[in-house]
């Protein structure tokens, strides 16, 4: 009774649960919070007490760069929990803080994203920290579902239309047709591994160690999935294995593209598997249309040329990848009360 | 400033079309064919012309078509993000978030929502109404309280006492909260005529008090023969005159166990009196007074007056309540 009072002051939220970032849509307003899921713990001198330090932003700041009382950790892993009650405490904050200084606990109705490939314990785990965060009811939409109908595909024609959501943790491989989903798949690598690979290769080549925050820089600056005819090059300091000292050194972007060879082959090879599973009726339609490249991984250089020339298909990048599950999760939210609950799985 | 930037400068005053003779310009001058660029970014040759010509509504859908102008402007390396910028200027942005246009066409604007202000205000002047009717409901609760918490001390008892008349007690005596403080009269009467006579205790209805001690049955029993006989226990309503200070001596002829209290229930005395002394207390009337050999006992004064009272008591004790009532 009381959580339905609080929900008259409350608005929809779709809730795009990534592995790196947790974007919230507002239904009938926009994106209003994009922020990493992070969060930073302190434990209290005698270790019994538990607080949190930090979520977003400001957590991922600390990052690798905490003291000993401090834990900056993602909650997140693979596009699925991994730490429950870490989930539900960003959560939480994410979702007050959405709603500002509101005088009353909000208590929206919400929709959350999950990867299409998840179990039933996993949507049960994302459920039920929604619903620990304050949630009045949870809905979950499958992730590629929802980055088509964020980056405005026409999901309900008889058209088969292929959308590649690159996540975080995830890749989310979808063919879509009629408001449902033909064939899907969900591969275990995404803009995380990007990293990685980057961390390994300058290890290995350059005896040096660097942090994710700084292969994530290197990524956004001069990462290339496809070789261009210029090249780009960044001046990165990592602290060398042998001597045990800060260096500086210089990448440039052909570097990094073979660093990121086995990540990028891994969603190539998944891209292809998707397409050979695919009715044929469908699969002329989207060799006619093209790819679909949704998430933060279609921001890397080329990514499109790449899937381009390994699949013969025209690929198109989306607008605002990094949105689109957000915001086809909140247009599905608007659809809610007509006609969307076709697109929606409860559990 | 070359011919394709003027073009471009005038769309975008003007916005009405989009600049897609640019890309033929652009194409030709790299010296592509249409087959060459249909190639390239693996498109039909049919979109190829469609997209040369601005037709847009001939591409599979919006988003569709501004992708292929995104690939195309960056195959011929002209400015990617201007073209989308004009793109998204004439035909709007595709995604689905941005486009409220989409929600008026669906309709969806017509149902209100639960984020809706009116429905939002509403709410809160209803919550601030039910407090509103609680706070002043609480405040009628309260105005009622005193007068019920004040009646016990002020409001009065007619008690019937037993010879008829009629007594005005309050009732927070008659009442008696505690059977300490609560004053139990119980005198032990002979009648001076010696009949025998039994009076009902209902007769002297205390309404309030505890049936315990109203439940008794005063009877006043006595005949001439045997003195003493009569143990009378009588309800009587107390005195007016609480917590005023009284003061009592008592002188005893012999040995005498003599206990006092006053209203509260304070033992102000209680030990064995030798013959020939005396006893000087003072406390809250009304005192109890309880005397273990009536035969002991000289006098009682209450305030310097002698106190008369029943000394026909069979077993000796003898229970006062001092001052006496009538």
């Amino acid at each position: 009774m009381f959580k339905k009072i609080r929900g008259l002051f409350s608005s929809d939220l779709s809730i795009d649960l990534g592995t790196a970032n947790t974007l919230i849509y507002v239904r009938d307003k926009d994106i209003v919070l994009n922020e990493p899921s992070v969060v930073a713990i302190r434990q209290s001198s005698n270790g019994a007490q538990k607080t949190v330090a930090a979520v977003g932003t400001d957590a991922k700041r600390m990052l690798g760069r905490t003291p000993g009382n401090i834990t900056a950790i993602r909650p997140m892993k693979d596009g699925v929990i991994a730490d429950f009650h870490v989930t539900e405490k960003m959560l939480q904050h994410f979702i007050s803080k959405v709603h500002g200084n509101s005088f009353l606990t909000p208590s929206p109705r919400v929709l959350v994203c999950v990867p299409c490939q998840s179990t039933q314990v996993e949507r049960r785990a994302i459920k039920e920290s929604a619903m620990g965060a304050g949630a009045r009811e949870v809905y979950l939409i499958e992730e590629p579902m929802a980055a088509a109908i964020g980056a405005g595909l026409p999901v309900d024609e008889a058209n088969g239309s292929m959308v590649v959501d690159i996540g975080g943790g995830t890749t989310e491989i979808a063919i879509i047709s009629l408001n449902g989903i033909v064939y899907a798949e969900s591969v275990r690598v995404g803009g995380d591994r990007f990293d990685e690979g980057i961390v390994t290769y300058i290890r290995r080549n350059y005896g040096s160690l660097i942090g994710d925050a700084t292969a994530e820089r290197i990524k956004q600056e001069i990462g290339t999935a496809y070789p261009t005819a210029e090249t780009l090059e960044i001046d990165v300091r990592g602290r060398n294995l042998a001597e045990g000292i800060p260096r500086s050194f210089t990448l440039n972007s052909n570097e990094i593209m073979e660093a990121l060879q086995e990540p990028l082959s891994a969603i190539v090879q998944s891209v292809k598997s998707a397409l050979e599973q695919c009715p044929p009726e469908l699969a002329s339609d989207i060799a006619e249309r093209g790819i679909v490249l949704t998430g933060g991984g279609a921001l890397l250089r080329n990514l499109d040329k790449l899937i381009s020339e390994e699949t013969g298909l025209p690929v198109i990048v989306a607008d605002d990848p990094l949105t689109c599950v957000a915001r086809g999760g909140g247009r599905a939210l608007e659809l809610l009360d007509k006609h969307a609950f076709e697109l929606l799985t409860f559990e | 400033m070359s011919n394709e930037q003027l073009l471009g400068q005038e769309t975008e005053e003007y916005g009405q079309v989009f600049p897609a003779a640019e890309f033929v310009t652009a194409r030709e001058q790299q010296g592509l064919s249409v087959d060459d660029v249909a190639r390239e970014l693996k498109l039909s040759g049919k979109y190829i012309e469609s997209l040369e010509r601005g037709a847009f509504d001939e591409l599979p859908s919006m988003v569709f078509a501004r992708g292929y102008v995104q690939s195309y402007s960056k195959l011929l390396n002209l400015d990617v993000s201007r073209y989308l910028a004009l793109f998204d200027n004439l035909y709007g942005s595709t995604s689905a978030g941005n486009a409220p246009q989409f929600r008026t066409t669906s309709g969806a604007q017509s149902t209100a929502k639960l984020g809706d202000p009116v429905i939002k205000w509403s709410a809160w002047i209803f919550v601030l109404a039910i407090v509103a009717a609680t706070v002043w409901w609480w405040k009628i609760q309260q105005g009622a309280d005193p007068a019920i918490s004040l009646s016990p001390a002020t409001e009065s008892v007619e008690v019937e006492s037993v010879d008829g008349s009629t007594l005005i007690v309050p009732s927070g005596l008659a009442h008696g909260n505690d059977n300490q403080t609560a004053p139990q009269p119980e005198i032990n009467l002979v009648a001076s005529d010696g009949t025998e006579l039994t009076a009902d205790a209902a007769n002297s209805e205390v309404p309030e008090a505890d049936s315990a001690e109203t439940s008794s049955d005063a009877s006043i029993d006595s005949s001439v023969e045997t003195q003493a006989e009569a143990e009378v226990q009588q309800e009587e309503a107390p005195q007016p005159v609480i917590g005023t200070d009284v003061s009592l001596r008592i002188t005893f002829t012999d040995e005498c166990w003599v206990s006092v209290e006053d209203h509260t229930g304070k033992v102000l005395e209680m030990r064995v009196k030798p013959g020939g002394s005396e006893l000087n207390v003072s406390g809250e009337a009304p005192l109890k007074l309880l005397l273990g050999r009536v035969e002991a006992v000289g006098n009682v004064f209450l305030n310097g007056s002698a106190v008369e009272f029943n000394r026909g008591s069979r077993s000796g004790v003898v229970r006062l309540t001092l001052p006496q009532s009538e």
